[in-house]
């Protein structure tokens, strides 16, 4: 009941300050406030919604069902249950802060101290847009009919052409996303998520009713990121609003090839950089573009090897542009 | 007696039964049906048969020479059973049932229809939820040992193509293999750390990680 009287009220607020700047400011402008509070909408209902939904994950060729169940529990912590249901047996339950990551014989099951849940949509979507203001903008045009139901279609666009776009359906009456595609700048489709049903229970859905007994599987812990880089080459670019998040020297997963790591983010996408001594590593130079885009190049001696949701070339910028340390601490 | 049959049977085969039939003036039915009926000559026209095949070569191996055993015990096992049941089990169509199917139709076109799919998936997701909790059977402590960096993170096996502009000499088919695992490794190794940062972030951000919430039971 309450959540209605604040869906409603949401509504109201949103509908009033659509009203008041509509006198004086540009139609752009009022877009695309619409489309923040539109974005917001929808990362309130991914948090405090209680539904159930089936949906299916399309990249390239690759189509996947899924099941997803989301609910709040004691208007606290909200729990959220995905179910993948082609191929290998993969879910996905979150509780709170904890999620676990199940695939089938729970051989590689983990667990993640975090209050997203990874694999489906940006993790940024469940949080304010005034965190990703700063270099996207989401913008409100009109509606369309998705899943049965009366959608808000709203751009998330990035300043610059070196990330992908996403377009977005939100439904009108509760702000749940109904549909994702993502895209190059282009304009080409690379990934999409469209909701086939959906519906709101008011109350937890039932698969997440009692989950007393379960099995917690062994946190997911990082190598020791306390070892600094030491090669030479280091990235010396990377597009408006890509902060380091990590730099350490380490062995990449399952392979005993040295390398100097970096991970950055600009709160939506992420973009890892590989630096190898080039005799170690076999790689052609080359570009890959999808979902995820790699690119492999030599320079100075080393291979740089850059994997991210961006496009080939915003990658290839990166690898390109990474110098020597003794250059740019000069330049310093 | 036994010769005429035979030779008849070859007849039969041929197509020729009634122009080398030499007694002419008997009933052409009645001889038929006393070839028929009899097993030696049945079992000569089946050889025969079998010769003539192997000799234009599309005889198949365990192929099932006469089925006119098969067919005859299968019919004789089910005639008692349709003369019995034929009244209860065979369904008759009737106006109820087009009526039924018609509302059925109908019932699709309404958003209930809907429901209904999803209702149904639900129930297998209810079904099936209990599985990996249960089934699971590795001793806990064991698990906590085990270092947790084997684990394959999801969205990390998208499959790699290969349509790249290779500036080299050609590589072997192995070192191909070799290269595709590894474009593979440095996906994989991509969302393992993009889900390892954001564990980092958490714990930047909520100095509370290391209490370990109880998995909620709710109590209707």
């Amino acid at each position: 009941m309450t959540k209605y009287v604040a869906a409603i009220a949401l509504w109201f607020a949103a509908v009033a300050s659509f009203a008041v700047p509509a006198q004086t400011d540009e139609r752009a402008e009022i877009a695309a406030n619409l489309g923040q509070q539109w974005f917001n909408r929808m990362a309130d209902a991914l948090r405090h919604l209680d539904f159930e939904a089936t949906l299916v994950q399309a990249q390239g060729q690759r189509v996947q069902p899924l099941v997803w169940f989301h609910g709040s529990y004691d208007h606290d912590t909200d729990l959220e249950l995905l179910i993948y249901l082609n191929g290998a047996d993969m879910r996905v339950l979150r509780i709170g802060e904890q999620s676990y990551y199940y695939s089938a014989g729970g051989a590689h099951a983990y667990t993640l101290q975090s209050n997203v849940t990874f694999g489906l949509i940006p993790p940024a979507f469940y949080n304010s847009f005034s965190n990703i203001s700063q270099h996207y903008q989401v913008i409100a045009s009109g509606g369309m009919r998705v899943t049965g139901r009366n959608a808000q279609y709203l751009r998330l666009i990035s300043r610059d052409n070196h990330r992908y776009h996403y377009d977005l359906w939100v439904d009108r009456e509760t702000g749940m996303l109904l549909k994702m595609q993502m895209m190059t700048p282009q304009g080409e489709v690379l990934e999409q998520l469209q909701l086939t049903s959906f519906s709101v229970t008011n109350e937890l859905p039932e698969p997440l009713i009692d989950l007393g007994q379960f099995q917690q599987p062994p946190r997911m812990y990082g190598n020791d990121d306390s070892t600094p880089v030491k090669f030479a080459l280091q990235p010396d670019w990377l597009p408006d609003g890509f902060k380091q998040r990590i730099a350490s020297h380490r062995e990449v997963h399952d392979t005993r090839l040295p390398t100097d790591y970096y991970l950055f983010s600009d709160g939506l996408t992420e973009i890892s950089v590989y630096i190898t001594e080039s005799q170690l590593q076999n790689l052609p130079s080359l570009a890959l573009q999808g979902p995820d885009s790699m690119v492999n190049l030599r320079v100075n001696g080393f291979a740089v090897t850059v994997v991210g949701k961006v496009p080939a070339e915003t990658l290839h910028m990166i690898a390109e542009r990474t110098a020597l340390k003794s250059t740019m601490e000069s330049e310093e | 007696m036994s010769d005429r049959f035979k030779e008849q049977a070859s007849a039969l085969l041929d197509n020729h039964f009634r122009d080398s039939d030499v007694d002419a003036e008997g009933p052409f039915n009645a001889d038929l049906s006393a070839l028929l009926d009899d097993q030696h000559a049945r079992a000569a026209w089946s050889r025969y048969a079998l010769v003539g095949h192997i000799l234009r070569g599309d005889a198949q191996t365990n192929q099932q020479l006469d089925i006119s055993v098969a067919v005859s015990a299968q019919i004789q096992q089910q005639a008692p059973l349709t003369s019995a049941t034929s009244n209860t089990n065979v369904v008759q169509p009737s106006a109820s049932q087009g009526g039924a199917q018609a509302r059925a139709a109908s019932r699709w076109l309404k958003p209930a229809g809907s429901v209904a799919i999803a209702a149904s998936v639900a129930l297998v997701a209810v079904l099936s939820i209990q599985q990996p909790v249960l089934d699971d059977t590795q001793p806990a402590v064991e698990a906590q040992v085990t270092p947790a960096i084997v684990t394959n993170p999801f969205g990390g096996r998208n499959p790699v193509s290969y349509n790249t502009v290779i500036d080299q000499q050609a590589p072997t088919e192995a070192e191909l293999a070799q290269q595709r695992q590894l474009l593979q490794t440095y996906m994989i190794d991509h969302q393992r750390q993009i889900q390892l940062s954001m564990q980092a972030n958490e714990q930047v951000t909520d100095p509370n990680v290391e209490t370990v919430k109880e998995p909620p039971k709710q109590n209707d």
